[in-house]
């Protein structure tokens, strides 16, 4: 029986359409997964759904819900239909609580906007709800506030206040997309056990095709608003017919191909870390006390070589991106020394310090917060060239040699970051990164934040290009399948600690460590998809 | 908690005492010697030298500022020079005239504040933010001795229901007291409440942008109720660390104000003891201003960890 049925819904935002005039539903206990590329319209169809767009915003069409339509409800109506018959989980479990609310007050609230009840039994109605989330009251106490909890904790509380009022339809905005995969592992199946004993409906958005595929009965694709593809999940990536379904199908799927293991390296390592060390103090618990301190790297030692890609896996909090900076030179290490080309960059002079620089260049994850948005893109892809030995060079020659190189043009030189996409920006850091001819580059999540189609497209550039010079990679990253594909040696990082290492098929095919085990479990693929099927 | 206080109170204590040492060192490098200011150029060296060791100038820098600084934390300002009375006396006068002038004043400005803040805020870009923005900028560009003026004129001259000036002191009766207090403290208000209204609009703009609000509202609250049950509270800290600002000013700083409606005030006190090189005067009553500014910022910080858990761990 269809519980929602969205008809034709048209939403524009100041003269420009994001929402096309989409059709979909979805029945009770069903699960509709809807993808698709940042920029889409996914979490504007949310909002749209919810009722909750800037008021600027033009909205036609129908939402029904249960045969009601939701976009001719008066406020006062629509506000009972919020957290009443729809619930919504958010995509960022940081932000998306009240920081100065009790977590149990924040479900409890939620009850009583929509139940005559006292403060006390809303209290302990959230704290049920609570525990039905895996909050059990005797280690997570309702009166614990959000910082006080993990990201995972607070994601279960999100979905507590979406689930309290048992609503008709769950709304899940890219809910793991901020998650470690373990955890985004947890919060899948919590979701899945929901709709299997309430029932609801399930909406789920991602631009993940694996959690997707991993969660849904159906799948809707969307593309620039509009819905161009829609089919039971099972062999869905087979049987789709659409090109940009298809094509998203592909991205999703595609991955360079691993790099040939080949030889162990042999002689001196280009940068090699000898157990490295660092703490973080952290403040006093009274005046004059020994400060406590978190230790972030443990005795962690790895040797990168000429040409060679490795990769670093790891999630948040691991040690991963400490290890990074302080392998850049960025930071210095408690113990252990760093090594580049056999000398100790600890007692490198300025000189020395610069010449290493410019042979180890960094990718950072963030393609809007890297770049300097007052500066142009050629300005951005010189800074690195400021040595003597680049006096006399011709900088617009280099310049224009570095963004064609990343795919770009020499005429972007002049425009500024915010002309460029998210994924034309990680190439204008990358050609930054290239500009002083380097031997290795740090690649710190470098494609974390793309789209599925655009991280395929840089994966394949920086295989290209390794190929081409010879670069070595150091490839951080909390993503299996792109560590897998791009290096030939994996070091898995697990509380500061370095807990398994060796050649990547070997890892990632038949892991020895429990860590790396449970992280390949936990890890959603996407056969369900590429599956034949019986359509 | 009792452990974030602990640590508050000791850094309080060491603040005033860092400072105390600042405000006599300040005083000792200025020019001038109160002894030959009081007697004159032409007095003789040995009445000169008779009123130096009368006044204590002839001990040591670190004896002086012993004996002062112990006399202050016992309550002993010392005597002033020009008047001839215990400073503590002087003080104690003029701040029942400025302290109540400036609670007064301080809760005239949260007033005006808050509703033109959330007013403002929740009406984002309509009329009535346009509004409320247009006349705070006024608020703020007008001198408050102008306000004063016109309040004068308006409520004193010309409608007769408050007096013009001056103070009757306590004494006559708490109604009377404050009827002299108002149009000060309201002159004083209008540009600090225009200030804090748009602090707390910008402070309530920015949390209401925040995930937060959108999951209160998706949970079924209206926007009035995420404003206030939500908005509100998150947007606290920096409103209260411009009204900790406030309250330092308006203590000490409204030396015009006091001087337009004739009241006997701190800020007077202070001008006229620098005119008269009365260092007893000033070096006391610059102290007791520290002093009160430095327990303010304590309360500041304190109401913080109230209103936020997150600064509860630490401090």
């Amino acid at each position: 029986m269809t519980l929602l049925s969205v008809e034709n819904l048209h939403v524009g935002v100041g003269g420009r359409d994001i929402l096309r005039g989409i059709d979909f539903s979805v029945a009770r206990g069903e699960t509709l997964g809807l993808v698709g590329e940042s920029g889409s319209g996914k979490s504007m169809t949310a909002l749209a759904l919810m009722r909750l767009l800037p008021d600027a915003a033009m909205v036609r069409g129908h939402v029904r819900l249960a045969g009601k339509d939701l976009l001719a409800l008066d406020e006062t109506a629509m506000c009972a239909v919020r957290g009443g018959r729809i619930g919504m989980v958010f995509q960022e479990p940081m932000s998306a609580l009240d920081p100065l609310m009790s977590i149990g007050d924040q479900v409890a609230e939620g009850l009583r906007v929509h139940l005559p009840l006292g403060r006390r039994a809303a209290r302990e109605r959230a704290a049920a709800v609570l525990a039905r989330v895996g909050l059990d009251p005797a280690q997570i106490a309702p009166d614990r506030f959000p910082h006080e909890l993990s990201g995972g904790q607070r994601q279960r509380v999100v979905i507590a206040m979406a689930i309290a009022m048992r609503p008709d339809l769950l709304i899940a905005d890219e809910p793991t997309t901020a998650l470690d995969v373990t955890v985004q592992a947890q919060i899948l199946a919590l979701l899945k056990e929901i709709v299997r004993e309430d029932g609801p409906g399930l909406l789920l958005i991602s631009h993940d095709l694996a959690v997707i595929g991993a969660m849904a009965d159906r799948i809707a694709v969307l593309h620039r608003g509009e819905i161009v593809e829609t089919g039971r999940a099972p062999g869905f990536f087979r049987r789709a017919v659409h090109p940009r379904a298809r094509a998203l199908c592909a991205a999703a799927a595609a991955m360079p191909k691993a790099p040939p293991a080949g030889p162990v390296p042999e002689g001196p390592p280009l940068l090699a870390a000898e157990g490295l060390t660092r703490r973080y103090l952290l403040a006093r618990p009274y005046p004059f006390a020994r400060r406590p301190f978190r230790l972030a790297l443990d005795n962690v030692s790895l040797a990168i070589h000429a040409g060679e890609s490795v990769a670093l896996i790891g999630e948040s909090g691991s040690g991963k991106s400490t290890l990074a900076r302080l392998l850049l030179g960025l930071d210095r290490p408690d113990a252990g020394t760093v090594t580049y080309r056999g000398g100790d960059i600890a007692c490198a002079d300025a000189t020395a310090l610069r010449a290493m620089r410019r042979d180890v260049q960094a990718v950072f994850q963030d393609p809007f917060g890297s770049l300097d948005p007052r500066r142009r893109a050629g300005w951005i892809v010189a800074e690195p060239l400021h040595g003597p030995q680049d006096a006399g060079e011709d900088v617009r020659a280099r310049v224009a040699a570095a963004l064609e190189e990343v795919g770009l043009s020499a005429d972007d030189a002049d425009r500024y970051p915010h002309a460029f996409s998210g994924g034309q920006r990680q190439r204008i850091a990358l050609a930054r990164a290239l500009i002083t001819r380097p031997r290795l580059i740090v690649l710190d999540e470098a494609v974390s934040s793309l789209d599925m189609s655009i991280r395929a497209q840089i994966l394949a550039l920086l295989a290209d290009l390794r190929a081409r010079h010879g670069l070595a990679y150091l490839f951080i990253t909390h993503d299996l399948r792109v560590a897998e594909a791009v290096s030939t040696r994996v070091l898995v990082m697990h509380d500061g600690r370095v807990v398994e290492e060796g050649a990547s098929a070997d890892v990632l095919r038949a892991p020895r460590h429990p860590y790396t085990r449970a992280l390949l479990a936990s890890a959603p693929d996407l056969s369900a998809l590429l599956s034949a099927g019986n359509a | 908690m009792i452990r974030v206080l602990l640590r508050a109170v000791l850094s309080l204590l060491l603040t005033l005492a860092c400072a105390s040492v600042l405000v006599f060192a300040a005083m000792q490098v200025l020019p001038g010697d109160p002894a030959e200011v009081m007697l004159g150029v032409n007095a003789r060296p040995d009445t000169l030298a008779a009123l130096r060791a009368q006044l204590g100038l002839d001990q040591p820098l670190p004896v002086r500022y012993a004996a002062w600084a112990a006399g202050f934390f016992s309550g002993d300002l010392g005597t002033s020079n020009t008047y001839a009375v215990p400073v503590m006396e002087l003080v104690r006068e003029r701040l029942s005239v400025s302290l109540p002038l400036a609670l007064l004043a301080l809760a005239l400005t949260v007033a005006i504040a808050l509703p033109l803040g959330m007013l403002a805020a929740a009406r984002r870009g309509r009329l009535a933010d346009r509004g409320v923005l247009l006349v705070t900028q006024l608020g703020i560009a007008v001198p408050n001795f102008w306000f004063a003026m016109l309040l004068v004129l308006l409520f004193a001259i010309t409608w007769r229901w408050l007096p013009p000036g001056g103070f009757p002191g306590w004494e006559a009766g708490v109604l009377p007291a404050l009827a002299a207090l108002l149009l000060p403290a309201v002159a004083l208000a209008l540009p600090q409440g225009a200030i804090l209204a748009q602090v707390m609009r910008s402070a309530l703009i920015d949390t209401l942008d925040q995930d937060f609000i959108r999951t209160a509202r998706a949970k079924g609250l209206t926007r009035g109720e995420a404003l206030r049950r939500h908005a509100l509270r998150n947007a606290l800290i920096p409103v209260l660390t411009v009204v900790g600002l406030q309250f330092s000013f308006l203590l000490a700083g409204t030396i015009i104000i006091e001087n337009v409606f004739f009241l006997p005030g701190l800020g007077r006190l202070v001008f006229q003891a620098i005119n008269q090189r009365d260092l007893a005067v000033v070096q006391s009553v610059v102290m007791l201003l520290v002093a009160s500014v430095v327990i303010v910022n304590f309360l500041v910080n304190l109401a913080y960890a109230i209103v936020d858990p997150r600064l509860r761990g630490r401090a």
